[in-house]
């Protein structure tokens, strides 16, 4: 990483602990949530108490799934990407480009299946909307 | 806090990809293999990337992202060739290697441009003769001096840890030697 984008990513990731912390405190049916830069690089991982995520691996999922779903948009619409939800029968992965600052960031946010994906979403929605009002 | 760093690998189906992040990877590795529907002379097939990590020393850790080497998979390399520590291009070991796949792999990923360590990592070397494995290796050599890269070939077993092992160490060190 460039010196220059060591400081902004520094300065992001000071800004988006607490956020990204008191997110998962608050809300019991979120199993991790994590922001990234688009190129892999943890920003910062938050576990809660039922899960054991690595960081990295988190980082290097989110990242390459959204530049898949960015690339799939592109090739069948036109339209912006929106969200990239993975659903499953136990959580489901929510996955977000967020501007902070200025600099794009992926969110990817795991929810429980005890909500819904409509509510996740909201949630996720909102912290994401946090983000960028930072 | 340790330093992250990515290093990728990327070859044509067979040549060890996700063997060597599979016999390098600390963590369990993100694994993308299905069955393989053509006949490719082997079993299972990887469909985007592997990821695995390994803690390379007391300061840095290595991401390792396996890419498809095929044309068809370019919206994985945009991804994969960003921010990059090391590049390392795998061979499987032939006789007569197709040098013009590997060209177009080579001239998406540029690492001279992109100013990143780049190595040519031949595998499946265990399997033959050292006399064979140089005189390819020479092949190989001129290939990559002829695209002005360094022509480093790093002869590797993907089943052997301290054999895989090599290339991450090769590649540090042009690190070392780039900061003096
Ligand atoms: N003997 C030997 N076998 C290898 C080596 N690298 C990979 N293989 C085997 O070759 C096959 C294909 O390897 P794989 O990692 O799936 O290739 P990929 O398509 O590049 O991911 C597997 O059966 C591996 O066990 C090597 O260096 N030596
Ligand atoms: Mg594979």
């Amino acid at each position: 990483m460039l010196n220059q984008s060591k400081t902004v990513f520094n300065g992001i990731k000071k800004l988006s602990i607490p956020l990204i912390n008191q997110f998962v405190e608050a809300n019991f049916e979120v199993i991790m949530a994590s922001v990234c830069t688009e190129d892999g690089f943890v920003i910062h991982h938050r576990n809660s108490e039922k899960c054991d995520l690595e960081g990295d691996k988190m980082a290097a999922i989110t990242s390459t799934l959204i530049s898949i779903a960015e690339a799939s948009v592109q090739s069948i619409a036109s339209g912006k990407l929106r969200v990239t939800i993975v659903e499953s029968d136990s959580a489901n992965l929510f996955v977000i480009r967020t501007l902070v600052h200025e600099t794009a960031i992926v969110l990817g946010v795991a929810v429980s299946r005890k909500i819904s994906i409509g509510q996740s979403l909201f949630i996720t929605n909102r912290l994401s909307n946090a983000l960028e009002s930072l | 806090m340790s330093d992250y760093q990515k290093l990728a690998f990327v070859g044509d189906v067979g040549s060890g990809k996700s063997t060597i992040i599979r016999t390098l990877s600390e963590i369990e590795v993100v694994d993308t293999d299905k069955r393989a529907t053509v006949d490719i002379g082997k079993e299972f097939t990887t469909i985007g990337i592997d990821y695995g990590r390994i803690n390379f020393n007391d300061s840095m850790a290595l991401g390792l992202y396996g890419v498809p080497g095929q044309k068809r998979y370019s919206l994985l390399w945009e991804h994969v060739n960003k921010s990059l520590w090391g590049l390392t291009l795998l061979v499987k070991f032939s006789g007569a290697p197709n040098t013009v796949d590997l060209s177009e792999c080579l001239r998406f990923f540029d690492p001279v441009k992109t100013g990143t360590p780049f190595v040519l990592g031949l595998t499946h070397v265990d399997e033959v003769s050292n006399k064979n494995v140089s005189a390819v290796a020479d092949i190989l050599k001129s290939f990559l001096l002829d695209h002005e890269l360094p022509g480093v070939v790093i002869p590797v077993n993907c089943l052997d840890r301290k054999s895989s092992m090599m290339i991450p160490y090769f590649i540090n060190s042009m690190h070392n030697a780039k900061a003096i």
